[in-house]
């Protein structure tokens, strides 16, 4: 699946490198890495979730929550380092929440974590007062618009998070374990699995990410915005399952969402580049999502008629 | 530089100047004719009753706008049965409520920024037959019930922006011309369609400058504002200026001029709306100018405006309350530091003319 | 098949006496006794309702029950949960397929009891890919299981493979007693076939077999003895080489009681003949 997803991307690149001036150079190379490295990141942590079959669509509030709080804490004074330690901290905890509703207690995933959204976004407002919060620490804003090695650091921390959880998954007993949840639930508990604390691990994971993507932005945008984030689960949910995910569950993989979170990038940066009506860059951006989807779908088939 | 409708441009100045030398805040009144029954009006005016309800108490904008209402208030004299607004500015039934309950205080008049164009319209009808005078601010309603309409004229707004901009350009290059784009905060929202409309308008007295891309934020309020700027400035290297139409595009914009390390000696940015963040970008010269509103007068020329219309005067349908374009120039001066700032407006009260 | 076995070996290696269990006011079982030997396959039939699943539940540990007592290899033995059972060595290969259709063969064989990789990498959580591939592929060489790749899902192997896959994993982790409730019930005639080779591969190595099946000519053909159940109750044990279908199917309905069925069990020679509930 994911050489269909290859052969997509380098498809459109060879186009807009035709058509689009400015596709092919150094600054835009840098704009489309800081553009995806937000809600790649999300895009990661839901990974996780999908091929447990579950979902989680309180990541776009909880980036919001995530971004407000650093910002609180930076414009009190607080150390950068100890804020965002508390934000992830605080972070995981919301996860876990997710995941123990999900798990002991048996909610429907889709329910449990649409309740967090409007939860996250409500609490965000009021601790936000309903405003933008400004803070002054220009070392902590600095680094979203820096680069390290001539790279974006937004973008080194996707690369950082994208390997660290593809080792994680695709590597260790406890990924596989997400893998034969999604596949099975009940033969995995026969197993012998925990299914339980595999859950609340995978809920916990997906938000230390939207945590950490909260951060990023906070840095980015040098203050927090309690609306930021709004919608983003469904880019999110949309990466990852363009990158071969299945709302199923057991299907899907970090290169692969990566790959969605990129075509994705390309995509809405050629067509602003070629300068289309943004209603029409809308519509064509919408088109071309249930295009590749159709187009990898069909691949696939033929990859199983094959068999 | 205001920019509005002169004659029913309520100048904060003259209000407040006339206001002191006869005792009350009415300095449009005398033009409207209410100067000669000041006097007599005095303990009339005290006497008034009325409530004043914004969407929300919970914002900056909304106690800015309160402020202005208290200290016109306190100016003229009257207390007010109540200071008041819902918990968000979403929460529509709950503002329907306190304007059902305002009806039931019997006030003379009340001072409203609907929430909603349509939902409240039956309630502002009910209170309006009733015989209260009724002041809408900021925002419209689908009705004709009311005395007056007190709000920023959105496309005067964008005039001024493209004035601004052509001026920044003007002085960075010698000549107000190259290309220009702007972003909008979301397609479909009418007072972002005035301003762009506004700008698109302003730039034609500037055949130099030439409109090359806009660009839609979708409502985002965290990447794509930044992103779409970003895309602007690749497809067109020799962007000589920006304009933002909102708080939150011009903050992508900022962000994405400072990641595509923009030399702002070279290309100019306006846009609407300022913060702290932003007017501090402002005094660095990053932004070229910042169309600010006057929401302070908004909540000051409410109250004014109710107490004319409860005395029996026919008061104008709709009120300009201005649009001010704030620059690195500017921004120290007294009357932009008293915009963006009211607790320094409050204190100085009465501003000098210019 | 098994030759004689030495003496010990007619020391069941799982006894459960006296069992009961009600449902409300619905009696599924009534001291019930049911014993499991050591390379020995024990056929468990009765009609729907009979209280085979309650008893198979209750040995695995699914469910407690209301009074009597398990034992294996004599020692008094509670099961609270699943996993207490099968610590104890026993596993079910269940109707359903235990399985986790979208992963490969090794990863289905070792799921949750995965080889670690060496050194630091294992104590991180490293599975070894290598290790388990070979020796999945060893194991079920044994077993003769044929499969194309090892690195196909499982869900695209034929439903006599995966079956025989998850019997597998079972025998793979040293059981001493494999439950097989209904393994070929969705399976054709040479799908079949292979299941029940296998059953008897897992009892020739060893293991204590309990077979679950409504197909009376698969039990006659693969079983060792025939435990019959009846409204909750065990009506009497049928030696498939002497025994007909006919009287199997009336003790099921309850048309005929057994009444000589009080000779112990003496030797392997004998497995099969009557044994009596006690």
């Amino acid at each position: 699946m994911r050489f269909g997803l290859v052969g997509i991307i380098a498809v459109l690149v060879i186009v807009f490198s035709a058509t689009a001036s400015g596709f092919l150079t150094l600054q835009n190379l840098d704009n489309n890495a800081r553009q995806m490295a937000v809600v790649g990141i999300l895009a990661v942590g839901e990974t996780f979730v999908i091929i447990t079959a579950g979902i989680d669509l309180s990541v776009g509030s909880l980036l919001g929550f995530g971004g407000i709080i650093i910002a609180l804490g930076l414009a009190h004074n607080l150390p950068a380092g100890l804020a965002v330690v508390i934000v992830l901290a605080v972070s995981v905890v919301i996860g876990l929440v997710n995941g123990a509703l999900i798990s002991s207690a048996a909610l429907p995933p889709f329910i449990v974590t649409l309740g967090m959204l409007g939860i996250l976004r409500g609490l965000t407002q009021i601790f936000g007062n309903g405003q933008q919060v400004g803070y002054d620490a220009a070392s902590f804003s600095n680094f979203a618009s820096n680069t390290t090695l001539g790279i974006p650091n937004l973008f080194w921390i996707l690369v950082l998070v994208c390997a660290a959880s593809a080792v994680f998954l695709h590597l260790t007993r406890r990924g596989r374990y997400m893998y034969a949840i999604g596949s099975n639930v009940e033969s995995a508990r026969r197993a012998g699995i925990n299914v339980n604390a595999t859950l609340l691990t995978v809920y916990a994971i997906s938000a230390l990410l939207a945590g950490i993507a909260g951060v990023l932005l906070t840095a980015r945008q040098a203050q927090g915005d309690p609306n930021a984030g709004t919608g983003y689960e469904l880019d999110a949910i949309a990466a990852a399952v363009l990158g071969g995910a299945s709302l199923f569950g057991a299907r899907g993989s970090i290169i692969g969402t990566f790959l969605g979170v990129l075509l994705v990038q390309i995509m809405t940066n050629g067509l602003n580049l070629l300068n289309f009506d943004p209603q029409v860059a809308r519509m064509l951006e919408g088109a071309l999502l249930i295009l590749f989807v159709y187009i990898d779908h069909l691949r696939k088939l033929r990859v199983a008629a094959a068999w | 530089m205001t920019v509005g409708k002169a004659a029913l441009t309520l100048s904060r100045r003259t209000l407040l100047q006339t206001g002191a030398a006869v005792g009350v805040g009415l300095g449009s009144a005398s033009a409207l004719g209410l100067a000669g029954c000041a006097k007599p009006a005095k303990s009339a005016i005290g006497a008034l009753r009325f409530l004043f309800i914004v969407k929300t108490v919970n914002s900056d904008y909304w106690q800015t706008c309160l402020s202005g209402g208290k200290h016109a208030a306190e100016q003229l004299g009257l207390q007010a049965l109540q200071f008041t607004g819902a918990n968000s500015e979403a929460n529509i039934q709950a503002q329907i409520a306190l304007v059902e309950d305002a009806l039931a205080k019997k006030p003379d008049f009340i001072v409203l920024a609907p929430t909603s164009s349509t939902a409240l319209d039956s309630t502002i009808e009910k209170v309006y037959k009733a015989g209260v005078k009724v002041v809408l601010i900021d925002s419209a309603a689908n009705t004709t019930s009311y005395d007056t309409f007190l709000a920023t004229d959105n496309h005067a707004g964008g005039l001024l922006a493209a004035k601004t901009l052509a001026e920044a350009i003007k002085a960075k290059t010698g000549a107000a011309s190259g290309q220009v784009a702007y972003s909008t905060f979301l397609s479909g929202v009418g007072s972002l369609t005035l301003r762009d409309k506004g700008f698109v308008e302003g730039l034609k007295a500037y055949p130099g400058l030439e409109l090359v891309a806009h660009k839609d934020a979708a409502g985002d309020q965290s990447t794509k504002p930044i992103g779409i700027v970003s895309d602007t400035l690749t497809r067109f290297p020799k962007l000589a200026g920006y304009f933002a139409d909102s708080l939150i595009t011009l903050q992508g914009a900022v962000t994405a001029f400072r990641e595509n390390r923009v030399d702002s000696a070279k290309v100019s940015l306006v846009g609407f709306d300022p913060s702290p963040q932003l007017v501090r970008e402002l005094k660095n010269k990053k932004i070229d100018g910042i169309i600010l509103q006057d929401n302070y007068q908004m909540g000051y020329g409410g109250v004014a405006y109710g107490v004319l219309a409860a005395a029996g005067i026919q008061t104008p349908k709709f009120i300009n309350t201005g649009v001010t374009a704030a620059t690195p120039a500017n921004v120290d001066s007294e009357d932009i530091q008293g915009l963006l700032n009211p607790s320094i407006q409050r204190r100085v009260g009465l501003h000098t003319p210019a | 098949m098994v030759s004689a076995a030495p003496a010990q070996a007619l020391a069941p290696i799982l006894r459960a006496r006296a069992i009961s269990k009600r449902f409300g006011n619905v009696i599924a079982l009534q001291d019930v006794d049911f014993e499991a030997y050591a390379g020995d396959i024990v056929a468990l039939i009765g009609d729907n309702g009979a209280g085979k699943s309650t008893l198979i539940k209750i040995i695995s540990g699914a469910i407690l029950p209301d009074s009597g007592t398990l034992a294996m290899r004599g020692s008094p033995v509670y099961f609270h949960n699943p996993r207490d059972a099968r610590d104890a060595g026993i596993e079910t290969a269940y109707q359903d397929l235990a399985l986790a259709p979208d992963l490969d063969i090794p990863a289905n064989l070792f799921l949750a009891r995965e080889i670690v990789r060496p050194g630091l990498l294992g104590r991180l959580d490293f599975f070894d890919r290598r290790a388990m591939r070979e020796r999945a592929e060893e194991h079920l060489r044994d077993f003769g299981i044929k499969v194309g790749s090892m690195e196909q899902r499982v869900d695209t192997l034929s439903g006599g493979q995966r079956q025989s896959i998850a019997v597998a994993r079972t025998v793979f982790w040293g059981s001493a007693l494999i439950i097989m409730d209904e393994p070929t019930a969705a399976l054709g005639v040479a799908q079949s076939a292979l299941v029940l080779d296998l059953m008897r591969k897992v009892r020739d190595a060893g293991t204590a077999v309990v077979f679950i099946s409504h197909n009376l000519p698969q039990v006659f053909e693969a079983a060792d003895r025939i435990a019959v159940m009846r409204h909750g109750r065990r009506v009497g044990t049928l030696d498939p080489r002497t025994a007909t279908m006919d009287q199997a199917v009336s003790l099921m309905t309850g048309a005929t009681t057994l009444e000589s069925v009080s000779q112990p069990r003496s030797s392997q020679q004998n497995r099969g003949g009557n044994i009596p509930p006690s």
